[in-house]
């Protein structure tokens, strides 16, 4: 399936601390302009008519999608209707949101776009997540829980994902209480803060405190996991490790040179929404670039043949690869300046997976 | 919209000012549960149940053949002498009861085991700051794995069937005291969201007529979604273990209940194993067809 990270705006009401978009200093505009939103659902149809086979993704992401307002989704909703009659039955609508915007005037839209959840992101920890310049935390978390109220009552669900910071390293448990309280009906997910050079080395992570705040809650998750659901990155290891049922994510699939496309305000085409984030693997305009060229930009190339440099060097011999490919190429790149290294990460999973997983997970896996 | 059962004292010209309720009669005595369920059925309302609150303990109340049938919750401080229980065992147990005892008193503790097995449904009421969370864990583990026949214990036996279904367990309802399932009324007709804000007077509404739809109702709609203020505040409650089965109902006692944690997370650890031995216990079964 294609997956489009269509970042319609990169305005935010939030400023959370780790955020590249809050960090970066756009060029272009802070939201997509209709003219270009209307090219958005053309490009798209256009691109699964020829495709017959395909199947596309949107991710509304931003910056913070509900800024544009609901008239915004009722637009966008027009334009796939009058666009995508014929292909519409192959597109899949999700958004990621801080919620904090959130009322009953977006669900009806997003009803009608099919969006059935709803990605999110918090942090109880003061400070770390916060509406405005003085990134107030208490009003971010009262419009958050109203959010959530409203999205249960209405029959969507939501997720959330966690990002492990500085801050978080001292109290695994206590967040991961805090989180599967608050119980999201989609998964929950624990990412670390990725710092690409924006002077945030005082929230930073090393892969090792990520593996050991995951480590203290694993062993939590895994006695009870069928009343706690999916968590990640526990649910998807231990079916690639035990299940034999592979379910990774575009970081460990090895898989995204072909699949990934990032949509920013002005219609300018990246990798994916960090590549655009970042600033790289630019491959064009919306306006002049139809995305099956897009798709065959030779830039991508780069990405898969990584998939035949790393088993030969840095990857070598490593009984992983197969749940990770050296992790997400962004990261490599961040790291070296090159995107034929592995991510950093890949050390957090392999400590997670050799201290914590295997010694307690009885079944004996696959690659042993 | 699900109308709401409704808790009020045994008064017949209270009972004809509302219909179509199942309705929860309060009294302290038993002498009078004949008459009150005559009242409402009169009154175009359904019987939920009779509430006796006694301050007599079990073994000195006197139960008639006419009870037979009735749902009966009777709240009393303590089982009584079981030589004076015994003599009338026969007549309890073939009663559609249950026994409500504060387990703020270690002998009840017990007493809760012995009436439930002896067949007695029965129900811990927990005390405010006074609770010994050893023994009632030791309770909640007899009352949910246990193998041996027994009646079922509350609220331990309503967490196992409604957790982990249900994500956020209110089983508050258990003691009439869930604005989503019960509404007080006093003599007055006039309406509470719970029994203890009812005897402190702090009323919601004058009459039934003014809540409408119960769910949008703006009181009963904010005390549903307060569960929202531990996490907004970082109360220590919400980043506890436990939360989903408490939701922070001894949060204004928290340092005097520095227990309720360890046992509320216990708990969970026994639906679980209450759910794996149901498992096991099926497979049994199956292999021994």
């Amino acid at each position: 399936m294609a997956t489009v990270i269509f970042k319609p705006t990169e305005a935010c009401n939030s400023r959370c601390i780790y955020c590249d978009v809050v960090y970066r200093k756009t060029p272009g505009p802070k939201r997509m302009t209709f003219e270009t939103l209307e090219t958005f659902f053309q490009r798209v149809n256009e691109f699964l008519l020829e495709r017959p086979q395909e199947r596309m993704r949107i991710i509304w992401h931003g910056g913070e999608p509900l800024l544009l307002g609901p008239h915004y989704f009722e637009r966008a909703l027009r334009y796939q209707e009058k666009h995508c009659s014929g292909t519409v039955t192959r597109i899949r609508h999700s958004i990621q949101s801080n919620l904090t915007l959130l009322s009953r005037e977006f669900l009806d839209p997003m009803r009608k776009l099919g969006v059935v959840s709803i990605g999110t992101s918090y942090d109880p920890i003061d400070n770390i997540r916060g509406l405005g310049k003085n990134r107030d935390s208490l009003t971010y978390k009262k419009r958050f829980m109203e959010a959530i109220c409203l999205l249960e009552e209405e029959g969507f669900n939501w997720g959330v994902i966690y990002v492990v910071t500085k801050h978080s390293l001292g109290k695994p448990l206590e967040i991961f209480n805090f989180l599967t309280n608050l119980s999201p009906q989609k998964e929950l997910k624990f990412n670390p803060v990725l710092v690409n050079g924006c002077g945030l080395d005082h929230i930073k992570v090393s892969p090792t405190e990520y593996a050991e705040f995951l480590g203290a809650i694993f062993p939590a998750w895994l006695r009870n996991r069928d009343a706690f659901g999916p968590i990640e990155p526990f649910s998807s290891l231990l079916q690639n490790l035990c299940e034999d049922r592979p379910s990774l994510v575009c970081l460990d699939s090895g898989a995204c040179a072909y699949s990934h496309l990032g949509v920013l305000p002005d219609g300018s085409l990246f990798h994916c929404g960090r590549a655009a984030n970042w600033g790289l693997l630019y491959y064009g305009a919306i306006q002049e670039k139809s995305f099956s060229q897009i798709f065959s930009d030779p830039q991508r190339e780069m990405l898969l043949r990584r998939n035949a440099v790393l088993p030969e060097t840095e990857c070598q011999g490593c009984r992983f690869w197969d749940i990770c490919h050296g992790g997400c190429p962004l990261d490599g790149w961040s790291a070296t300046g090159s995107f034929y290294h592995k991510s950093e990460w890949c050390h957090a999973k392999k400590r997670l997976i050799e201290k914590y997983i295997e010694p307690l997970v009885q079944k004996e896996a696959p690659w042993t | 919209m699900r109308s709401p059962n409704i808790v009020c004292p045994n008064s017949e010209s209270l009972l004809q000012k509302f219909k179509g309720h199942a309705v929860a009669l309060r009294m302290n005595s038993c002498d009078h549960i004949a008459e009150g369920v005559a009242h409402l059925r009169k009154s175009g309302n359904t019987l939920f149940c009779v509430i006796v609150e006694s301050d007599r303990p079990l073994a000195e109340i006197q139960f008639e053949d006419h009870h037979r049938g009735i749902p009966l919750a009777v709240m009393v401080p303590a089982a009584g002498r079981f030589r004076d229980l015994a003599a009338h065992l026969h007549r309890v147990r073939e009663l559609n009861l249950r026994v409500y005892l504060p387990c703020d008193n270690p002998d009840n503790l017990t007493s809760l085991r012995i009436l439930s097995s002896v067949g007695i449904h029965c129900c811990a009421v927990f005390g405010n700051g006074r609770t010994d969370w050893e023994s009632l864990a030791d309770l909640a583990t007899y009352a949910v794995l246990e193998r041996s026949p027994h009646a079922p214990i509350e609220p331990f036996a309503f967490i196992v069937s409604n957790y982990p279904a249900s994500k956020r367990l209110d089983w508050g309802r258990v003691f009439f005291d869930d604005p989503g399932h019960f509404l007080h009324l006093d003599e007055d007709g006039r309406v509470a969201l719970s029994q203890a804000e009812l005897a402190e007077k702090r009323f919601v509404a004058q009459s039934l007529g003014e809540i409408g739809a119960p769910d949008e109702f703006p009181p009963i709609r904010e005390r549903l979604r307060s569960w929202r203020h531990y996490f907004t505040d970082n109360h220590p409650c919400a980043f506890c273990a436990g939360w989903k089965i408490c939701l922070g109902k001894f949060s204004p006692s928290l340092s005097e209940n520095a227990g309720c944690s360890g046992f509320f997370t216990e708990m969970i650890d026994l639906v679980r194993q209450h759910t794996a031995l149901k498992v096991a216990l099926q497979e049994q079964r199956i292999w021994q067809l």
